[in-house]
């Protein structure tokens, strides 16, 4: 279809501003980031300035980093796996089942992203003490899990619901058990959706900063909780540090995306993200 | 290839008697149509015979084998749905060894026979292709190959043709005819539209509300309609119906028309002051030039004329030679060939000559 040219030149205005309003943050925290500590506070701002790598050196030298990247790998991989494990059959049972209260089953799912965290997090404290889960691996992927579970079964039902239920009877019909019905039909029909929700949740798990801060200590220290406790202090931020330290977090996620962006595309684009 | 047999099969959803009692039987090798209209029962009756919906009540069975207590994999059915179903992430190829490949076959012969069935409906081209890269017609035949590959016992069909556009539906209509023809496979077929019965079928069963209202060949469907339901149901144009008496001169009176007393009615039925329904074809009308009947509207069709009548209360549809330039306005005169009549109790709505 032909838009007018001022229908055109609009849109055209509107991504412009998107993306500088999108990516405006992004660039400050770079140029904070090749800053000396004596041009970052300076104002009004710099943009002139002797660009310098020292942030950066210090930032990747710092064993507590690298340490923190490994952390949060461990978790969102962790309770990524955890989530597909339980959440995709779980979708699938809510996308095929006639159980009555199913639909009710599935908005309670999803009510439980309505609570806020804060008010979850003081009976899991005392819950993670008495299991002794508190600063483990399994006690923060377990709280990740709350925090993704719901996205998965929900955006993996609609993905679900989207293949017509007579593909799955047209294989029994040709002579294919359940399970490989399951295996063999449904879950690669559904792999740009399996694709999609994977890398949203990981994302979710990647950024989440509550759980982490309230339920691990030193053992375990994710990205957002290592540069939350080490480069803010009580009376200063170490903003030149905090900035690279941001920007590196970011790029494990930005690959990831680029290496999906195939399916990405048609997952989110099904309409299957709500 | 085998024969099917329902006997005294019913289907319950909850407290909804679906089907109630039915029994059927499909001659090996026959093309038998399921038809009536939209909610009468039958994709559950073609369901329950490819096993994905349970029975009921009674049983069904594949030449000498109850097949009702076997899971659908052991049934060795093919069966092609309305939206085709095919597996999205398979290319064509896939989709139509896919099954072969789970009964154990080998990948030479899986490629072989694909290739074969292939050939036959003219998809080779297509055989790399994923089904979302495909039309209706070509998804249509995918379909249709996935079900010949396996050389089943019977072909099922849900509505196959009901998603394609009328020009299309036509050739494949005359495809799967001549398909299951060379194969000779016992095939059922599940429709609502009686062009689809008419023309594919050895024998139709119309049903209605989960029961059998007729079994016959499609041409005595339409000469011989068994009751009023199965008469209205046939036919390009709808039959007329009027409500007759018999008179003491042996003809029917409807209003104040009279008509010849239909062939074939018992001595019971003819004995004066009895009431009938009767019905006439609109194509088994004929026209008389003296007459007092106004035509109240008039269709030119091109190869024919289709016009209305007015009767005191009724009104009758007329289909006409479009070269007599009826007008509306128009007065004719209408008899019926007592031949090409239809009698039905007002009772029962069973036909009665
Ligand atoms: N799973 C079900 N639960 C309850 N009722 C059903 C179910 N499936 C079908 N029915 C009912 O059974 C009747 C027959 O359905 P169906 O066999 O699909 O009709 P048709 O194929 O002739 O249009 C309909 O009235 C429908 O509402
Ligand atoms: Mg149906």
């Amino acid at each position: 279809m032909r838009h007018s040219l001022l229908a055109r030149t609009l849109a055209l205005l509107w991504l412009i501003i998107g993306t500088v309003i999108t990516l405006a943050p992004i660039l400050w925290m770079l140029l904070q980031a090749l800053k000396r500590p004596i041009d970052q506070i300076a104002f009004p701002p710099r943009f002139v300035f002797t660009p310098t790598l020292d942030n950066f050196t210090a930032v990747l030298s710092a064993p507590g980093f690298r340490a923190a990247m490994q952390d949060s790998l461990i978790v969102g991989v962790g309770s990524v796996g955890l989530g597909l494990l339980l959440g995709v059959p779980f979708a699938y049972v809510l996308s095929r089942s006639s159980m009555r209260g199913r639909f009710e089953l599935a908005e309670f799912i999803l009510s439980t992203k309505m609570l806020p965290a804060i008010v979850v997090v003081v009976p899991l404290l005392q819950v993670y003490q008495n299991l002794n889960l508190l600063d483990s691996y399994t006690g923060l992927i377990l709280g990740h899990l709350l925090v993704v579970l719901a996205l998965i079964v929900w955006v993996m039902r609609s993905f679900i619901d989207a293949l017509p239920v007579e593909v799955e009877e047209a294989a029994y019909v040709d002579g294919a058990s359940r399970l490989r019905v399951l295996t063999h039909i449904v879950l690669p029909s559904a792999v740009p959706g399996l694709v999609t929700v994977s890398a949203l949740a990981f994302i979710l798990s990647w950024n989440e900063l509550f759980f982490a801060l309230t339920l691990t200590g030193t053992n375990i220290r994710t990205l957002p909780t290592y540069m939350a406790t080490e480069y803010v202090g009580f009376l200063a931020v170490d903003w030149g540090r905090l900035s690279a330290a941001g920007l590196l977090a970011t790029v494990p996620v930005v690959l990831l995306v680029l290496v999906l962006q195939r399916y990405l595309v048609r997952g989110l684009s099904m309409g299957a993200v709500k | 290839m085998a024969r099917i047999e329902l006997r005294n099969v019913a289907k319950t959803y909850g407290a909804v008697d679906v089907i109630e009692g039915l029994d059927l039987h499909v001659e090996d090798g026959e093309f038998l149509v399921l038809l009536g209209p939209s909610g009468c029962g039958k994709s559950t009756i073609l369901r329950m015979v490819a096993g994905l919906e349970d029975v009921s009540g009674g049983s069904i069975h594949f030449d000498d084998t109850r097949v009702d207590t076997l899971p659908t994999q052991k049934r060795n059915v093919a069966m092609v749905f309305q939206n085709y179903a095919l597996y999205p992430h398979m290319t064509v190829a896939r989709n139509m060894g896919w099954g072969l490949g789970l009964a154990g076959a080998s990948n030479s012969e899986i490629s072989s026979r694909t290739k074969l069935a292939a050939e036959k409906l003219g998809i080779y081209e297509l055989m790399d292709r994923k089904p979302a890269a495909l039309s209706g017609g070509q998804r249509q035949r995918v379909a249709m190959g996935r079900s010949i590959v396996r050389d089943p016992a019977a072909f099922l069909f849900d509505e196959p043709l009901s998603n394609l556009d009328a020009k299309l539906r036509g050739q494949m209509r005359r495809e799967i005819k001549q398909l299951q023809q060379e194969l000779g496979t016992t095939a059922l077929y599940v429709t609502h539209d009686q062009v689809e019965a008419m023309t594919l079928a050895t024998r139709v069963v119309v049903l209605n509300r989960g029961k059998i209202e007729q079994i016959s060949p499609p041409l005595d469907l339409y000469a011989r309609p068994a009751s009023l339901f199965v008469a209205d149901f046939i036919g390009t144009n709808p039959m007329n119906f009027l409500e007759a008496v018999v008179t003491e001169t042996n003809t029917l009176r409807t209003g104040n028309a009279t008509w010849a007393m239909p062939d074939g009615l018992s001595e019971a039925d003819r004995r004066p002051g009895t009431a009938l329904t009767l019905g006439v074809r609109p194509e088994h009308i004929l026209l008389d030039d003296e007459g007092m009947l106004p035509i109240t509207f008039v269709e030119k069709l091109g190869s024919d004329t289709v016009f209305r009548a007015a009767l005191e209360d009724d009104e009758l549809m007329v289909r006409c030679d479009p070269g007599l330039g009826v007008r509306t306005g128009d007065r004719v005169g209408l008899r019926a060939d007592p031949a090409k009549m239809h009698a039905f109790s007002p009772e029962t709505g069973l036909r009665l000559n």
